[in-house]
Parts: C-alpha cells; sequence; structure tokens
C-alpha cells in the first residue's frame, strides 16, 4: 500500500480521461473530490467510488466497503480528496 | 451485449426452468443457492450463497466476474412466499420475508450495478407477485415486501439510467411451484377468478417477458413492471 497516493492519483486522472470529464485544476491528491470545487458531479463520485473498491480488490486484494455505515456517519467525509481517502482506506485496513 | 446471466434462487422452480433455458439461448450462466445444485453445464457456473448475506453477495458477483469477465443481466428471482393474518404474524416471519425478498434483491442489484455501471450496459429483473395489485388479504407481509420491490424498480431506474443499464419487475400470477404449496387451494382460486385470463402462469409466460426486457432492443424500456393473466 505504500503507492497508495500515487495509485489513486493515476486512477484518478484515468477516470477523468475515460469519461472525459472537463478539469481546470491540475490533479494532485489535494484535487477535491465533492463539493463545489469537486472534479466530478455526485454521480461520477459514485462511479469513481466503485472503481476505487474494485481497483483495492483487484491490485492490492483488499475488498473494503468504501460506503460502509462507518464512512458515511464519519463527521468529516473520507471523499473530499485523494488524501483523505487514501488515509480512510489505510485505517480501515490496518483494523 | 449480454452474454451473462447471472440468476439467484436458481436451484428449482422458475430459476431452474430459467437457467435451463438462458444456458440453451447461448448465455453463460451463473447461478445462486443456499444449497448445491445438480445442473452441469459448460457455461454454468454455480455458487453456493445466501442472498441476505452482503458478503455472500460480493462473493457470488465477485466470482461470477472471475468466471466470465462480467455480468450483464441480473434476474433478482430468489424470494419466498408467506400467508397469514396479519395479527397472527409473528415478527421472524416479517424479518425473513423482507430479508430474502426485498434485502436480496437490493444487495445483488448493488453490486451487479457496479459491474454495469464500468461496461457501461446491464439489465436488471425483478420479481413481483399480482398478490401487489389484488391486495390481498392474508398476504401483507409478502405482497409489501415485493411492493418495496417495485418502488425499488423505480427509483433504482432513475438513478443508474446514465449507464445504459435498464431495471424493470415482472409481477407473475400463480405458478405450479414449491412458493405457493404453502398457499391453500381455495386462495389461489380466488386468485386465478380476479385475473382477466382465468389460469396458472407458465414458466414460459415468465421468459416472454424477460426475452423482452433483457433484449438489445428494449433499450428505452426501463423501471417498467409487467403483470401476468391480465391485471
Amino acid at each position: 500500500m505504500k503507492n497508495l497516493d500515487s495509485d489513486l492519483i493515476t486512477l484518478l486522472k484515468a477516470f477523468i480521461k475515460e469519461n472525459e470529464i472537463q478539469v481546470d485544476n491540475k490533479i494532485d491528491s489535494n484535487s477535491r473530490l465533492f463539493g463545489s470545487n469537486s472534479v466530478f458531479d455526485s454521480m461520477e463520485l459514485v462511479q469513481f467510488i466503485v472503481e476505487v473498491e474494485q481497483f483495492l480488490d483487484e491490485e492490492y486484494d483488499i475488498e473494503i466497503e468504501l460506503t460502509s455505515d462507518k464512512a458515511m456517519s464519519r463527521r468529516s467525509s473520507p471523499f473530499i480528496s485523494l488524501n483523505t481517502l487514501s488515509k480512510f482506506i489505510i485505517e480501515e485496513t490496518n483494523e | 451485449m449480454s452474454n451473462t446471466i447471472l440468476i439467484t434462487g436458481n436451484r428449482k422452480g422458475i430459476g431452474r426452468y430459467l437457467t435451463e433455458y438462458y444456458l440453451k439461448k447461448g448465455f453463460n450462466l451463473v447461478g445462486c443457492s443456499r444449497s448445491k445444485s445438480d445442473l452441469i453445464h459448460n457455461n454454468y457456473l454455480h455458487v453456493i450463497g445466501d442472498v441476505t448475506s452482503e458478503q455472500d453477495v460480493k462473493r457470488v458477483v465477485k466470482e461470477s466476474r472471475n468466471k466470465f469477465g462480467s455480468v450483464d443481466v441480473l434476474i433478482n428471482n430468489a424470494g419466498k412466499a408467506s400467508m397469514n393474518h396479519s395479527i397472527l404474524t409473528p415478527v421472524s416471519s416479517v424479518k425473513d420475508l423482507f430479508e430474502t425478498n426485498y434485502l436480496g434483491t437490493f444487495l445483488f442489484s448493488r453490486e451487479c450495478s457496479k459491474l454495469m455501471m464500468k461496461q457501461k450496459f446491464g439489465r436488471i429483473i425483478n420479481f413481483s407477485t399480482v398478490a401487489v395489485p389484488l391486495n390481498l388479504e392474508g398476504e401483507m407481509v409478502y405482497a409489501s415486501s415485493k411492493s418495496a420491490i417495485e418502488t425499488m424498480t423505480k427509483i433504482l431506474s432513475k438513478e443508474i439510467s446514465n449507464y445504459n443499464i435498464t431495471v424493470n419487475v415482472i409481477g407473475p400470477t400463480p405458478i405450479m411451484t414449491d412458493l405457493i404449496k404453502v398457499v391453500p387451494k381455495d386462495k389461489i382460486e380466488e386468485i386465478l377468478n380476479k385475473q382477466t385470463l382465468k389460469r396458472f402462469g407458465t414458466f414460459e409466460d415468465v421468459s416472454n417477458v424477460i426475452d423482452f426486457f433483457i433484449s438489445d432492443n428494449s433499450s428505452f424500456v426501463t423501471g417498467q413492471k409487467i403483470y401476468l393473466g391480465g391485471l
């Protein structure tokens, strides 16, 4: 999982390209995943979360539910940015 | 586009018929039930699993993907029936029916939708019953669970419509299967008499409607329900 941050950036870039999403800012670990400055709309976020789940399963053999009750009920959402998402994944897999 | 079909609750009854029917048509088939199946075919994978278990459902879908690469069509056939006066219905019975009928349909739809979204194609077929529009006495819990599936069908069809995934529901009349063994004969007669076409449904009646829903030509048909028997 040491390459998780860069893997997520690569995944997001590929996702943006594949879905022809218009992005104005540079993609990095601080890129917003939802909210007014996010790179995509709510349905694209749903699709991206699914992509991340499948990626973790295929590349790291980790089965994780990113939309678990725990993720959804956190005061601070794990889906704010790639950075918070990465931290959440590491947290979940270390438990 | 449709190559692989996943059918839940397919060890016997309608599910078994649909499995053999679509294998004959050349599809890859994945079946799921709580116990082993005696069906052997080169294009058939049977996975033992409980539709009410999130973990099992994820495993079934994953094994389908590993074996055939995707799931193009999901037929949420697994279901339970129960008849009782509402006042005499135990809580365990309500939970059991809602878990198998509603939760099972939800879990498989959610997990298969994830694959379908990625491939931007999918057909989901849910099962309701004529007991919903007939509001039959003694079938409050069963009909309620199926009514919830109809609502799920309508809303899910909207939520995933951008991905070329259609979600539709079929409502069969009574068909001679194990499911209606628990229903008294006079009650069955009462249902048949309320249908426009007063006969039992057949497996072929069901596959005919599913053929329509899963056809590549039905990409503009979603969120729809078709009851058999003229209701």
